[in-house]
């Protein structure tokens, strides 16, 4: 089902959505305003809760604008209209604002041809999706962030403004990161939501340990977007001889039009394809951003930030990008296996290993970060068994009930006066009764609890990855029991036992004010709910004979690069195999942790193995050792090398005319006999060389 | 051509101020002449846009050659000799257009930046210093502006001796060694390029002797006269490239000739340092451009592999020194030497692409390294040292000024969205797809891990001097003052500017005159490939 470019799009115009990510950044440019004017910090958050606002409603506008084929398509049946055949690669709608930089004119062109890197924008049913929950997540947390940045007396902590002023900035980068239409653009995007990220984890820059995290994360971040840089430069490379006049040689449409022509030629490297190039390349900007093994290590970090900075960067939007990138290139990297291949292998490694982490943390927002990373992982699966809709859909419902995590974890965080180790409160129940109805909705969503957003999602992924391979699919179903486990360990350690509050909680600690309540009810519904546009609901069902995956999301999806769904076929046992999965593990977790016991049993029982786990390995120990430290004494070689080494070289050459100078100094004493004797010596040897030239 | 007189003014204007410095009472005085002066010198430079077209991305591409499209010309003839005269001939292209509104734009923001002189611990006066400041800039606006190989090489000497004293003169405890060393490294770089000077005008054949730059570059029969020459018993052009590189060599700097630079750059007063990064750094890259390229384009293609090589080693050594160091100008130094050695890259390469992203990079470079120096100066004045160690906090402080501080070095990181970026961007792309050598790609990885390595010293030192907790020695640190944000904000302006609309503020002006300089090279490297693979032994 293309989007053909005359019926996309007529509520508003193009134009009017292109302005999507300019609200945000208004928001943010009167809240520097009022920084500098000195105003008062504690109406700063207007401007930039407006702004988000209304790229918000733009956003849901353009979601449903986007989706019209679909809510008008009579009778869905699985596969929808798009059944049997991929739709075309270039399906999307390209609005060009403003030309950015041109290669230059090519000669062998007509005059005045030029080669365009534009500021233009690409609008497909990915797009709407990922704006509708980008902006629409956003929205929740920046209200939330309105009461959260304040201390017990409601008064705003020191940079309230400016923390609303980096949010705006960031809503601005992540829309810009998702509206591009090309790989530039693309990359400002991306690297301007690191730059945000790095701002906001630093957030509190006093901290030495938030000032290590946010450098941390940049440049962890810039090892994988320099990969990402040079699949961009291999691409312009790849595509030079094959772009015709008028087609800028780094657009989506472009690029995507000529993958099949990529994944035929070969690019003399061991045997690979261009478009195993471009795609490898292209994959290590992802596995940066969204923290995929094995450069995750920034993401636990990155929990140094504000509680709802870390529910929106580093759980909801930002870490999505790299998923969102290798989705919106479905054409490029389904034309290379070898891609498709390293991402499963990634996926699985990364979803594993960080699961296993999650298991022996005590940080309630590092336990979180963890499971981020691991579900991350689950997303990159489904994208490497090349099932990027349930991808998709996972990072959809993903959104809002990590999101919800995060947030609930940050009214604990609140009420316990910032103390956020699970080991120094239980019980908290009934001292905060709505955050543990609301942590309960996200616990169960995440584990994946049957009927739940996040059930859904995750059980398509693990359907695609046995189809795959049983062992990929096998290996998910143990992430997804582990998930369940240490997810409510958390929640059991929290909440239930007997209560237990830290001195740091105040007298009497209690439930968040409604403006932080509020949107976190708007994103529970979303942790309950948003599965349905992915699931069918009617009689004959394949799950508790009611429930058919495959729904209009998919079919909403199939208007985009990605190309048509194709509806999983069999294996209806599945869905009760991960159903009691999840089951399993609560009850596992339940029989362990639901009387929150002062001494962890896991820690006894496992030994060796949980230290391990809770030491995560050792691979922030080994990244030190291995790479930061012999780079930094790399730095001292160069500079040694620098200072003696070349500068000596040069204070060589100098000490030669010195050296001569003081030397013959000598001969200039006053004494007359020397001068004379030098003179006739002299001459005597002019002679002699006179002579001997004649 | 189009004569005009508007150049002359533009050089000489600050020479006027310095005679004017001489004679008017006062302190205040002498700083009022000098910040006029370089104010209207700035003002002035902007009616040169009358002849550049922003808007418009195709003009001057085609159809016309190199140096036929020159503006505000005066050539006179300046001193007869018996085969052609030297000639005061002066005018701008594409070319020398935005690095002569950057020197004006730059020397004026450091004359601002002089203003806190009395405040500065040194022995000697004001006039003299502001003098020389004025005489400098008389040096810079001509060497860019020179089209004679002769006039060229006057201004280059002109400029030269008032660098030598303002460091030697006004600069910190090592300034003796930091500018004699400046000096002698200079004035060896000069006295080779003078020899290609005379070989020049001896090489050609009767008749067609000249100092001009564009017929040098142009005249067919000079061309073959250099093509077949030997200039003592070796191939003519590739021993005058050799000859002329290491002079503008010097200047960028270019490992291993740059050790001057870090001396320098720690010895110098901040406006000085300013302004050394910011211009004096970028006449190597411009002689390059002006001069190597155009005249001998086939010892270019001859060099390209060695300089190419040469521009990475500057990228990644640059950044590895920069990472060791505890003093924040010295880190600042060798991150300049680092960024240079992406022109360096993007000119080796000779593609249009590429000298596009060099001469970007050298503009970007002239907005963000003087910004950083200024950065470094703004905390010198106040805790006067400069141990990166010993700070902590100072955004905590300094909120102004630490974000204005976070956005210098962002630029200088190469953030998308600012100007660094724009230049590595091109240069890498360009060196990527430089399909006519084998060796541009392995070239261009190497160069881009640059970037991370760029980011590492960056974010760390920002992290040891911006950011942790508020130190208590420095909790008394007044904020920027309104004249330090004036100093700043135009290069913060500049440098989002840059990043957002690079074809408008930059690309359009220069592209049609780079476009003319390819064109004037032999057919895509086919001599060059050969020797490449001699030396690479294939």
């Amino acid at each position: 089902m293309p989007l053909a470019e005359a019926q996309a799009l007529a509520i508003l115009s193009p134009g009017v959505y292109a302005t999507l990510p300019l609200w945000p950044l208004v928001g943010a440019v009167v809240v520097g305003l009022m920084i500098a004017g000195r105003a008062k910090a504690e109406r700063a958050f207007w401007p930039v809760v407006l702004g988000v606002a209304v790229s918000a409603a733009l956003g849901v506008t353009l979601f449903v604008d986007l989706g019209r084929p679909v809510w008008s398509a009579e009778g869905h049946g699985p596969g929808g209209g798009g059944a049997g055949h991929a739709a075309p690669a270039a399906s999307g709608l390209t609005y060009t604002l403003f030309n950015w930089m041109s290669f230059g004119a090519d000669e062998s062109l007509a005059p005045a041809t030029n080669r365009w890197i534009a500021v233009n924008f690409f609008f497909d049913g990915l797009t709407g999706i990922m704006l509708l929950f980008v902006t629409a997540v956003s929205l929740m947390v920046v209200i939330y962030a309105i009461g959260y940045m304040r201390d017990h007396h409601g008064h705003p902590e020191r940079g309230y403004e400016r923390f609303f002023a980096f949010l705006g900035l960031f809503v601005f980068a992540m829309v810009m990161l998702v509206l591009a239409g090309n790989f530039v653009l693309l990359y400002l995007g991306w690297e301007l939501v690191g730059l945000c990220s790095y701002l906001l984890i630093g957030f509190y820059y006093g901290k030495p340990e938030a000032a290590a995290a946010a450098k941390k994360a940049f440049i962890v971040n810039r090892i994988g977007d320099l990969g990402f840089a040079l699949g961009i430069f291999a691409l312009y490379q790849f595509l030079r001889g094959h772009v015709q006049p008028g087609e800028n040689p780094l657009d989506y449409a472009v690029v995507f039009k000529y993958a099949h022509a990529l994944a035929t030629t070969g690019a003399g490297l061991w045997g690979l394809t261009q478009a195993d190039v471009a795609s490898l390349l292209l994959l290590c900007g992802a596995v940066g951003k969204s923290a995929q093994f094995p450069l995750y290590v920034w993401l636990p970090d990155a929990m140094e930030g504000p509680t709802p900075v870390s529910a929106l960067i580093h759980a909801a939007t930002m870490v999505t990008a790299g998923i969102y990138m290798v989705a919106r290139c479905t054409p490029l990297f389904g034309a290379s296996p070898a891609a498709l291949d390293v991402i499963l292998v990634l996926g699985l490694v990364g979803a594993l290993l960080t699961a296993t982490m999650a298991m022996a943390q005590y940080d309630l927002k590092r336990i979180l970060a963890y499971s981020t990373i691991s579900q991350l992982a689950f997303m990159f699966v489904a994208l490497g068994c090349r099932a990027p809709h349930a991808g998709v859909f996972h990072v959809f419902t993903h959104a809002w009930f990590k999101a919800l995590l995060f947030l609930t974890a940050g009214s604990v965080m609140h009420a316990m006066g910032g103390v956020i180790d699970v080991r120094k409160f239980s019980g908290l129940r009934t001292v905060l009764p709505t955050t543990y109805r609301q942590m309960l909705i996200g616990c169960l969503a995440l584990a994946g609890f049957p009927l739940l957003a996040g059930f859904w999602s995750k059980d398509e992924i693990i359907h695609a990855a046995f189809e795959r391979h049983p062992v990929v699919g096998g290996l998910l179903l143990v992430t997804a029991a582990l998930t369940a486990y240490y997810t409510f360990r958390m929640f059991f350690l929290c909440f239930h036992g007997p209560q237990r509050l830290p001195p740091e909680a105040g007298a009497h600690p209690h439930d968040a004010p409604p403006v932080m309540t509020r949107p976190l009810w708007v994103l529970a519904l979303g942790a309950i709910f948003t599965g349905y546009l992915g699931v069918q609901v009617g009689a004959g069902g394949q799950f508790l004979g009611v429930f058919t995956p495959h729904y209009v999301f998919h079919d909403y999806l199939g208007q985009s690069t990605l190309g048509a769904a194709k509806a999983a076929a069999g294996g209806e046992w599945l869905m009760y195999v991960s159903a009691a999965v999840a089951l399993g593990g609560i009850a596992l977790a339940w029989a362990r942790y639901g009387r929150a016991p002062a001494e962890d049993p896991d820690a006894r029982l496992l030994g060796g193995l949980w230290r391990l786990w809770h030491h995560k390995y050792w691979v922030d120990e080994l990244y030190d050792r291995v790479f930061v430290r012999p780079l930094r004494g790399l730095g001292h070689v160069f500079f040694g090398t620098d200072r003696y080494g070349v500068d000596g070289l040069v204070w060589l050459v100098s000490a030669v005319p010195r050296g001569a100078a003081f030397a013959l100094s000598f001969l200039q004493r006053g004494a007359l006999q020397g001068y004379a004797l030098g003179m006739a010596a002299g001459v005597a040897l002019l002679l002699l060389i006179w002579t001997w030239l004649d | 051509m189009e004569p005009g007189n508007l150049l002359n003014w533009l050089i000489f204007l600050p020479t006027i101020g310095a005679v004017l410095c001489l004679i008017v009472p006062g302190a205040r005085a002498v700083k009022l002449i000098g910040v006029i002066t370089t104010g209207a010198t700035f003002v002035l430079s902007l009616g040169l846009f009358q002849h550049f077209a922003w808007w418009d991305a195709t003009r001057d591409v085609f159809g016309s050659g190199y140096g036929q499209k020159l503006y505000e010309v005066t050539k006179v003839t300046w001193i007869q000799l018996s085969g052609a005269p030297i000639e005061y001939f002066v005018g701008v292209d594409g070319l020398s257009f935005p690095l002569v509104i950057l020197t004006t734009l730059v020397t004026f923001l450091a004359a601002l930046a002089s203003w806190n002189f009395e405040h500065w611990k040194v022995s000697r006066g004001i006039r003299g210093y502001f003098c020389l400041f004025l005489l400098l800039e008389t040096g810079m606006l001509g060497v860019f502006c020179a089209l004679d190989f002769f006039l060229f090489y006057i201004f280059w000497e002109v400029m030269l001796l008032p660098m030598y004293f303002l460091i030697g003169v006004w600069g910190g405890p090592r300034k003796e060694y930091a500018a004699i060393k400046f000096f002698i490294y200079t004035l060896a770089g000069s006295v080779l390029m003078l020899v290609a000077l005379l070989a020049f005008y001896f090489y050609a054949p009767a008749g067609h002797q000249t100092f001009d730059l564009i017929r040098l570059a142009t005249d067919p029969a000079i061309q073959a006269a250099f093509g077949s020459a030997l200039f003592l018993g070796l191939k003519f052009g590739p021993v005058m490239f050799v000859l002329l590189y290491i002079g503008f060599a010097i200047k960028v700097p270019v490992f291993p000739f740059h050790t001057w630079l870090p001396d320098a750059h720690v010895e110098a007063p901040t406006p000085i340092s300013m302004i050394l990064a910011g211009i004096l750094l970028k006449m190597g890259a411009y002689g390059l451009l002006r001069i190597s390229y155009p005249i001998l384009p086939d010892a270019g293609t001859w060099a390209a592999w060695g300089l190419a090589l040469l521009g990475v080693i500057n990228i990644i050594y640059g950044a590895l020194c920069a990472m060791a160091q505890t003093d924040f100008k010295r880190l600042v130094a060798y991150s300049s030497i680092s960024h240079m050695g992406y022109v360096l890259l993007g000119l080796a390469i000779m593609t249009p692409a590429g000298f596009q992203g060099a001469m970007f990079q050298v503009i970007a470079h002239g907005i963000s390294s003087p910004m950083c120096f200024f950065l470094v100066g703004v905390i010198y004045d106040r805790a006067h040292h400069r141990e990166i160690n010993r700070f902590g906090g100072l955004w905590l402080t300094m909120p102004v000024y630490g974000s204005l501080a976070t956005l210098g070095f962002f630029a200088s990181l190469g953030l998308p969205g600012l100007c660094g970026f724009i230049g590595e961007f091109w240069v890498l792309i360009a060196t990527f797809s430089a399909e006519q050598w084998s060796w541009a790609q392995p070239m261009a990885i190497l160069a881009a891990t640059g970037v991370v390595l760029t980011a590492g010293y960056i974010l760390w030192m920002i992290q040891r001097v911006y950011l942790g907790k508020a130190r208590e020695e420095y909790k008394s640190f007044p904020e920027a003052t309104a004249r330090e944000i004036a100093v700043l904000a135009p290069f913060a302006a500049l440098a989002i500017a840059l990043g957002i609309l690079p074809q408008q503020t930059l690309f359009n002006f220069m592209n049609g005159t780079l476009h003319q300089i390819t064109n004037l090279f032999p057919a895509a490297g086919t001599t060059a490939l050969t020797v490449a693979g001699a030396l690479l032994g294939r």
